[in-house]
């Protein structure tokens, strides 16, 4: 075997290993290369009746294999294509399964994907006991579905129902989790495998593995459904109601993973490989799959080309001593954050009060994950432990990062920069999570105002994966390299944005309600706005995400909006309304919307209208997205980000807007060629006598992307 | 001590009545609190303490070495050492000189010092004839072996012995220690009032302190439970309405029949922590840090048990034997006030040449103890006594309370359970 980059084959006395180590990547990835290079061993392997028994292992730490090589799916351009790559893979794995003597994948860490479908075509699997091992098929996440056999294998080994559970939700399991469902036949410890290949060997050669078979079997539990007639087409119904409940039905992959396993899943013979290769070659092509596969890269891309010096190990460093100032909700978020990610903090706040509420937003959050079994009590009480609350700002502070998440008032927050720079270490940064006063303005009195930016991380903190580092004018790029390096040590995705008011996604977000808003004071009925947004794809409509983010709140920014943008939003009467009358939303349950209903309070608040406008329901949600698609513009030409697909990006981390759609200018570009220039004139002339920005001039067919053209 | 050691900075927690505020808090999550407050406003990277060391007396069957479970939990790293110490009262006094020692030494450069102690958690104990009746029936061989033996309960196993009255019973004398105070009050014929007069006024003092804030530099707000339910920031012994009156209806507890020691009169059993940080006068000065003050001085002396309550006599006269010390100059004195018949025994002790010469081999008497000098904030009666924290309550205390007044000498002085004492000469600029 000459040329093969990618495996490497060890015998030794009794039994043979080949172990994967992708030659190109830090992960072991399956490659197109690497699977034709498996193919060439296992077929000279077939021939060879000198071994006994083969262990696939991983030469990567913590890692068995990542899975196919995404880029390499993207690539695909036809059905044929697809469904060539998904043979070949199946091809592989068939002769892996054919082979004359027992094999067994050695799991030690992430084993995702083409990697778990390999691990099932093995006649055995042992995971090492680390956390680091996890088991799953992610591939409806982004938008395809097992197939390399992974539809058709998985069931057979641990059952329909718990297969049709792990590909539909594309959730991984860990090695406990991956033994009592039958997945994995033996979980080790680290150390002692060495020890335990020649138990398995020996128990092999004496019962030719059929013990190790029948507990497996005994593990696997037979879905209660499947037990009697008429059962299975109950179970598959029901999945596919929670497939329509959480996704919309927005999402081609999971129904056509469910159409395949309820085709195939019980028949014995190859056919189910055949159709899972189609499935596989279509969905590929689907639009909903494109878009995932690109939002994968920009998320990559996000994480990894933003730093200005890449190099430079010293502008790779993060925090190790963080302060987070204010124990509102966002600062105890924060804290938590940091808390979760093993990084010691102090949360300081003047009122014990918000300092209880701060540290009791962490236990909840801490309580959440012992619920779901993610950690121990005593783990969430060392985390816990890991916030430091203090009552008093200590005469020297040795932080090397403050988080100010204090109250919204420029004032009030400049002179607590102006109290905090003395007291701090000369290198120390400050940063604040304001989401809508401007960075140069609050940097003004600093000493060291290159050791100050933006950092705004959006609310609920646990669950938004984004966050916006706004350098000021003179912020240094050292300073926005630590802050993206400890971004993604937190677990987010950054995005350098340029200072303005509202930065770049509220900034784009606020035409959205303010347009809902309007629409509402002309006669369209809240309920009927936030259906048609939720059957758009959003997560919630406009109604219920201001009842989310609280409308006071919302009142604020649209002040500090409206200031900033006044020939483009307008105050909203509904909402002035909504706020005298101490409608907050969820925070003090005095709320717009109930159960998808606007509530009675909510309505009386409505100006009376005379002449309502007339307005198809299916209209709705490009009247309410034009806004923000000629806001995004305005942000495109004056620089707040250099990319479009960092808008659709930021929108789908920050807002929630629907992945499948590839975010909003994506979608506005597959309305068509100058469809939004030309739905912005006529809209913008009817409103206000304004016309679109200026950027739609410059684009090639009024499209903010290249490949739409 | 050749040279003296510099105290930067010390905190405790509020000091809670034990079966109150406090109860559901762990001695080793208490403890965490001032550790980690100390470390925030000094600054210090918790990499450089050389040492942790804590007094605790009660050590909990859960953390044991409590010292090293209150580090990690503070967020020192794995690699910084940790010791648990435990000379009964004074052992938050102990941990303090211990490290003042290795310091001096040279084993040590920088140590956090401190003391915790959860009185509400002392466990209760089965007594001896249940734990026998659980061996037998851990090593029941059959389940008709087992039914024989379940059917010898008696209601009297359930019957727990409080480890908190053993605790506070000396083994030697077989006194508890509210019976030593019985002891010292006809020896030095101490009366009710005198000592009921004693603590109405360690009350108002308490009550006057907090009222005006002189505790606050020292406190750091504890949560009441790891729920973070909500937070204790001042302590919940002193009684703003104490009354001479309500103190002479009290029962005497130890003695009482013909007694004069009540609960009203002793020290309260309470939950709380506290921690300072230590390091040579030099890497102070190095590191631009202005000392809370100087440990000048120390001497831990010892006596009969069941007189223990003298402890700070004896102390203070051993570290008399210093020829720089002496009483007249201390401008403060802190002495924990374990019972009011014992301090009231220390201040007519103090200046007696007879028992000067008698017990101290001594020709003259130490001096006399000036009450408006004593326990100026009050003292373990109104605030309490966690026997292991104390110790270091009363340093950072007198610390403090120098500073603010201007003043610079104090004595910090313990009688320790056990019949020992201790004395601390403490310096502030």
């Amino acid at each position: 075997m000459k040329n093969i980059r990618n495996w490497k084959l060890l015998s030794e006395e009794k039994w043979s290993s080949l172990v994967m180590d992708s030659a190109d990547s830090e992960l072991n990835i399956l490659t197109m290369e690497s699977l034709m290079e498996l193919k060439s061993i296992l077929e000279e392997l077939s021939r060879n009746d000198t071994i006994s028994l083969l262990f696939i292992e991983s030469g990567k730490p913590n890692c068995f294999i990542a899975g196919a090589d995404i880029n390499e799916i993207q690539k695909i351009s036809s059905v044929s294509e697809g469904e060539k790559m998904a043979g070949n893979g199946q091809e592989v794995f068939r002769i892996l399964e054919d082979l004359p003597f027992p094999t067994c994948a050695v799991i030690n860490g992430s084993c995702f994907g083409g990697g778990l479908e390999l691990a099932l075509a093995c006649t055995y699997r042992v995971a090492d006991e680390s956390s680091k091992v996890r088991l799953s098929l992610p591939e409806v996440k982004l938008g395809i579905l097992p197939g390399f056999g992974g539809t058709q294998r998985l069931p057979r080994i641990i059952g329909e129902a718990a297969a049709l559970k792990m590909i539909l939700s594309g959730r991984n399991i860990d090695a406990s989790r991956g033994y009592k469902t039958g997945l994995i036949d033996a979980v080790v410890p680290k150390g002692y495998l060495p020890f335990w290949k020649k138990k398995f060997f020996m128990s092999l050669k004496t019962d030719n593995g059929r013990s190790i078979i029948k507990s497996r079997k005994k593990r696997v539990k037979k879905h209660p459904l499947l037990r009697f007639p008429g059962g299975r087409s109950i179970l598959y119904a029901a999945a596919r109601r929670e497939i329509i409940a959480s996704t919309g039905g927005h999402y081609p992959a999971p129904l056509a993973a469910w159409k395949v396993l309820k085709k195939t899943a019980a028949r014995k013979n190859l056919k189910g490989y055949a159709l899972e290769r189609t499935s596989l070659g279509k969905l590929a092509l689907t639009r909903e799959s494109r878009h995932l596969l690109r939002l994968f890269f920009i998320d990559k891309e996000l994480k990894k080309n933003q730093f200005i010096h890449p190099r430079k190990k010293i502008a790779r460093a993060m925090t190790k001593r963080p302060m987070v100032a204010g124990a509102g909700v966002m600062g105890g978020g924060i804290a938590w954050l940091f808390s979760s990610r093993k990084i010691p903090s102090q949360l300081y706040d003047i009122s014990s009060k918000s300092l209880k509420n701060g540290m009791q937003a962490s236990r909840k959050l801490y309580r959440g994950m012992e619920k779901k079994h993610r950690l121990t009590t005593r783990e969430a009480e060392l985390g816990l432990h890991r916030i430091t609350p203090l009552f008093r700002m200590p005469k020297q502070l040795n932080r090397d990062l403050v988080i100010e998440a204090i109250i919204e008032n420029s004032d009030v927050k400049r002179s607590f920069y102006k109290n905090l720079e003395p007291i701090l270490p000369d290198t120390a940064i400050i940063v604040s999570n304001t989401s809508s006063l401007l960075v140069s303005e609050l940097a003004r009195d600093l000493k060291r105002p290159e050791l100050f930016a933006g950092f705004h991380f959006f609310n609920p903190v646990n669950r938004m994966p984004l966050v916006e580092i706004i350098p000021g004018k003179e912020t240094s790029t050292e300073t926005i390299d630590f802050l993206i390096s400890t971004a993604i040590a937190l677990g987010k995705v950054p995005l350098v944005v340029k200072d303005c008011p509202g930065f770049l996604v509220n900034r784009i977000l606020f035409p959205y309600i303010s347009a809902a808003l309007s629409l509402a004071e002309r006669g369209i009925s809240p309920t009927l706005i936030d259906k048609a947004m939720k059957a758009f794809g959003m997560p919630m409509g406009p109604f219920v995400l201001l009842d989310e983010i609280g409308i006071d709140i919302a009142g604020k920014v649209g002040t500090i909006l409206e200031k900033a943008y006044p020939d483009r939003l307008s105050g909203s009467v509904f909402l002035s309304n909504l706020v005298s009358a101490g409608i907050f939303g969820k925070k003090n349950h005095r709320t717009i919307m109930k159960e998808g209903q606007l509530t009675r309070k909510a309505g009386d608040l409505l100006p009376k209208v005379s002449r309502k406008i007339s307005l198809k329901v299916e209209d709705i949600p490009s009247r309410l997205l034009l806004p923000m698609i000629n806001e995004a513009a305005y942000c495109l030409s004056e620089g707040i980000v250099v990319q479009a697909d960092y808008i659709d990006m930021a929108l789908i981390l920050g807002t929630g807007f629907p992945p499948f759609r590839g975010g909003l200018l994506r979608w506005a570009d597959q309305q068509g060629p100058y469809w939004a220039f030309n739905q912005l004139k006529i809209l913008l002339e009817k409103e206000n006598n304004q016309k679109p920005c200026s950027y739609f001039e410059n684009l090639s067919r009024g499209l903010f992307y290249e490949e739409e053209k | 001590m050749p040279k003296r050691i510099a105290i930067i900075e010390g905190v405790r927690t509020p000091m809670a009545k034990a079966g109150t505020s406090l109860k559901n808090l762990s001695a080793d999550n208490l403890g965490t609190y001032p550790v980690k407050e100390v470390l925030a406003r000094t600054g210090i990277d918790p990499a450089e303490i050389d040492e942790v060391i804590m007094g605790n007396v009660a050590q909990p069957a859960h953390a044991a070495n409590i010292a090293r479970v209150i580090a990690l939990k503070a967020g020192l790293p794995a690699s910084v050492p940790a010791v648990t110490i435990h000379r009964n009262c004074a052992s938050g006094m102990e941990s303090i000189t211990t490290g003042a020692l290795k310091i001096s030494a040279g084993q040590a450069r920088i140590i956090i010092a401190g003391g915790v102690e959860s009185m509400s958690r002392i466990p209760l104990l089965y007594n001896r004839e249940a734990v026998k009746f659980y061996e037998k029936l851990a090593l029941a061989r059959s389940p008709g072996q087992r039914i024989k033996i379940l059917l010898t309960i008696r209601p009297r196993y359930f019957k727990p012995e409080p480890a908190l009255v053993s605790g506070l019973t000396d083994p030697i004398s077989g006194l508890i220690m509210g019976m030593t105070a019985e002891v010292l009050a006809k020896e030095f014929s101490i009366s009710r009032e005198e000592q009921d007069d004693f603590a109405l006024i360690s009350h108002q003092r308490a009550i006057h302190s907090m009222e005006a804030g002189y505790f606050s530099e020292e406190i750091v707000p504890v949560p009441v439970d790891t729920e973070y339910s909500s937070f204790l920031e001042e302590d919940i012994g002193p009684r703003k309405g104490q009354s001479i009156e309500a103190l002479a209806r009290l029962r005497p507890v130890f003695n009482r029949k013909g007694g004069t020691v009540t609960v009203g009169n002793s020290c309260q059993i309470t939950d709380g922590a506290a921690a300072l940080i230590l390091m040579s006068e030099d890497e102070a000065e190095k590191r631009g840090f202005t000392p809370l003050g100087f440990l000048k001085d120390f001497a831990y002396a010892a006596l009969d048990p069941e007189r223990m309550g003298l402890g700070p006599v004896y102390a203070t006269a051993k570290l008399a034997e210093n020829k720089k010390f002496s009483l007249e100059s201390m401008d403060l004195i802190e002495m924990n006030e374990a019972f009011a018949a014992q301090i009231i025994a220390n201040e007519r002790a103090f200046p007696s040449v007879k028992f000067a010469e008698k017990f101290l081999s001594r020709k003259e008497a130490l001096g006399t103890i000036d009450r408006s000098r004593l326990n100026v904030n009050g003292g373990a009666i109104a605030l309490g006594h966690p026997v292991g924290m104390t110790g270091t309550r009363i340093v950072i205390h007198l610390l403090k309370e120098l500073k603010r007044r201007g003043e610079h000498q104090g004595l910090a002085t313990l009688c320790v359970g056990g019949g020992q004492g201790a004395a601390i000469w403490l310096e502030a600029e």
